[in-house]
């Protein structure tokens, strides 16, 4: 296994305890909350962002002393096999990521529409694959 | 890869929540282990081989 995580990422969970997921689901839907509004200049799409990641982060912080499934989408895997079970899911999340973003280029491709979107998803997802071999096969 | 981790846990009458308890690991990894859906790393596997008193060949088997 892993036994390195981020420093940034202990840090700020060592100085905001088992609510750091909170504070980070609040944060980034603020963020998309306020980009929601300067866009589209709708508040309640904008609480709803919020309410949506918010909420999410709460229930996952709420439940986790009770659940590994809750725990691991909290990132805070219980063991071992919890932390298999996060990398295969994080890696088929990239997969289904990459496909989607691959696809989206082709069909924005061959209809005419703008794929710079779907490229650069695509390029930042293939970038950071070869980019993770490299660095772990250093690493593990 | 099969193993004898439920018989050995069984002859000692604990159930796979006091198993889990002692070797820090989550009740369902320890059902996992014990159907063979989940191969444990080294150090758990040798974990559960010192927790009963066997060396890990004996608990963990290559099939056939």
């Amino acid at each position: 296994m892993i036994a390195h995580e981020g420093e940034l990422v202990n840090s700020v969970r060592s100085t905001f305890g088992r609510w750091w997921l909170v504070l980070f689901g609040v944060a980034l839907g603020g963020v998309m909350g306020a980009a929601d509004l300067a866009m589209n200049g709708s508040p309640s799409r904008a609480v709803t962002d919020l309410a949506i990641l918010g909420g999410y982060t709460v229930v996952l912080t709420v439940f986790r002393g009770r659940s590994e499934t809750a725990s691991v989408l909290a990132g805070n895997p219980v063991d071992e096999r919890w932390q298999a079970i996060n990398l295969h899911a994080l890696a088929a999340a990239g997969m289904i990521g990459a496909f989607v973003a691959l696809g989206g280029f082709i069909a924005a491709e061959a209809t005419g529409h703008d794929w710079s979107g779907f490229a650069i998803v695509a390029g930042a997802i293939g970038a950071g694959y070869i980019g993770g071999v490299f660095w772990f096969r250093w690493r593990l | 890869m099969q193993n004898d981790v439920r018989k050995l846990r069984e002859d000692r009458a604990l159930s796979q929540g006091d198993l889990a308890k002692h070797l820090s690991v989550s009740r369902q990894t320890v059902n996992a282990i014990e159907t063979g859906r989940y191969l444990p790393s080294l150090p758990l596997a040798l974990a559960i081989g010192r927790f009963f008193g066997k060396a890990v060949e004996e608990v963990f088997h290559v099939d056939g």
